[in-house]
């Protein structure tokens, strides 16, 4: 018996050798790429020295009121850094704050009060003024790094401002998960078909009503962004004078919706996160 | 009314405008913290509701 055990791992070794290779590399690869952006990250922040200026919006220059910003737990209120009309909301910060930052989403993870921080400023600035949001951790080098941020692309930012001025964006995301199946066993042929038709009737229905919702929440908006993962994850960019005809027909075509069984979150108003599709290349 | 942490995190991390070039801090031409943050979104996105 055990000879017969030997010469069956004898045969199969080099087909599960062959088998295990690939997916040890692709394990390999995910661990030690996290590892070395880590040891990266702590190695840029021990050789680029300590602070850096954190930035969290683009504006126009204005009235600036220290007092209407959020305190934060690690740094001294944003500022703004000026220049030709233009403003680079930011605040120095140590990069330490930064490195090693983990995805745990509870409430008092370093991530989530810095992300609520970011969004608690770019709010402010976005209640009195137009604001182009920028990615969470903008980092850059100092002030003339700013300066040179705002000169290099002055005129394009100030189109992008006007084009998000006076507009609040308001999210949609629709889901539908199908009733689950009933235990097979037990159905007829026919009745196993006519579940499975009801099912994808169901899908159906919720996708057509998700694209007239899009199609007419997009007719208040004066720009749309659409993610595909689901049946609808929008975006929409509404002039503040178009918000109560964008919300009356958001509630009524949401609750036909859940009527579907389709689960509707909708969000807002934010700051224009989702409308400042640009990448700021600026080199010296 | 307080936005849910998925929804702030979806809209900080996942949007809003990218600086690159020579005023971000970088290291080997990675946005020293971007670098992480790709991590991150990926890590966020699998906890959306």
């Amino acid at each position: 018996m055990t000879g017969r055990i030997q010469d069956l791992a004898a045969e199969h070794a080099s087909h599960v050798l062959a088998q295990a290779l690939p997916a040890a590399i692709a394990q390999a690869t995910t661990e030690l790429t996290a590892l070395l952006a880590k040891a990266i990250v702590a190695e840029a922040t021990r050789a680029q020295g300590e602070t850096g200026l954190c930035a969290y919006a683009i504006t126009r220059t204005h009235d600036w009121d220290p007092a209407a910003m959020p305190d934060l737990h690690a740094a001294a209120p944003p500022r703004l850094i000026t220049r030709n009309g233009l403003g680079l909301v930011a605040t120095d910060v140590s990069l330490s704050l930064f490195s090693g930052l983990e995805a745990k989403t509870s409430e008092d993870s370093p991530l989530a009060t810095l992300a609520r921080e970011h969004d608690a400023v770019v709010r402010a600035v976005f209640e009195r003024a137009p604001v182009l949001p920028l990615r969470f951790g903008t980092i850059v080098a100092g002030e003339q790094a700013a300066h040179q941020l705002l000169d290099t692309r002055h005129n394009e930012l100030l189109e992008r401002l006007a084009l998000v001025a006076g507009h609040r964006e308001w999210g949609v995301r629709v889901r539908y998960e199908p009733p689950a199946e009933e235990p097979v066993e037990g159905l007829s042929g026919t009745d196993y078909l006519r579940m499975r038709q009801q099912t994808l009737a169901g899908g159906t229905e919720v996708t057509q009503a998700a694209k007239s919702l899009h199609t007419k929440l997009s007719q208040h908006a004066s720009d749309v962004t659409c993610h595909d993962d689901t049946v609808l994850d929008a975006a929409y960019l509404v002039a503040v004078e178009q918000e109560d005809a964008f919300r009356t027909e958001a509630a009524a075509l949401t609750a036909h919706l859940v009527d579907l069984g389709a689960t509707v979150h909708a969000t807002g108003p934010w700051p224009p996160y989702s409308f400042t599709r640009l990448e700021l290349a600026v080199s010296g | 009314m307080t936005n849910a942490l998925a929804d702030v995190l979806d809209r900080v991390i996942g949007r809003g405008a990218v600086i690159t070039g020579d005023v971000i801090i970088t290291l080997a031409g990675i946005d020293l913290v971007r670098l992480d943050l790709r991590l991150l979104l990926i890590a966020v996105e699998d906890v959306l509701p």
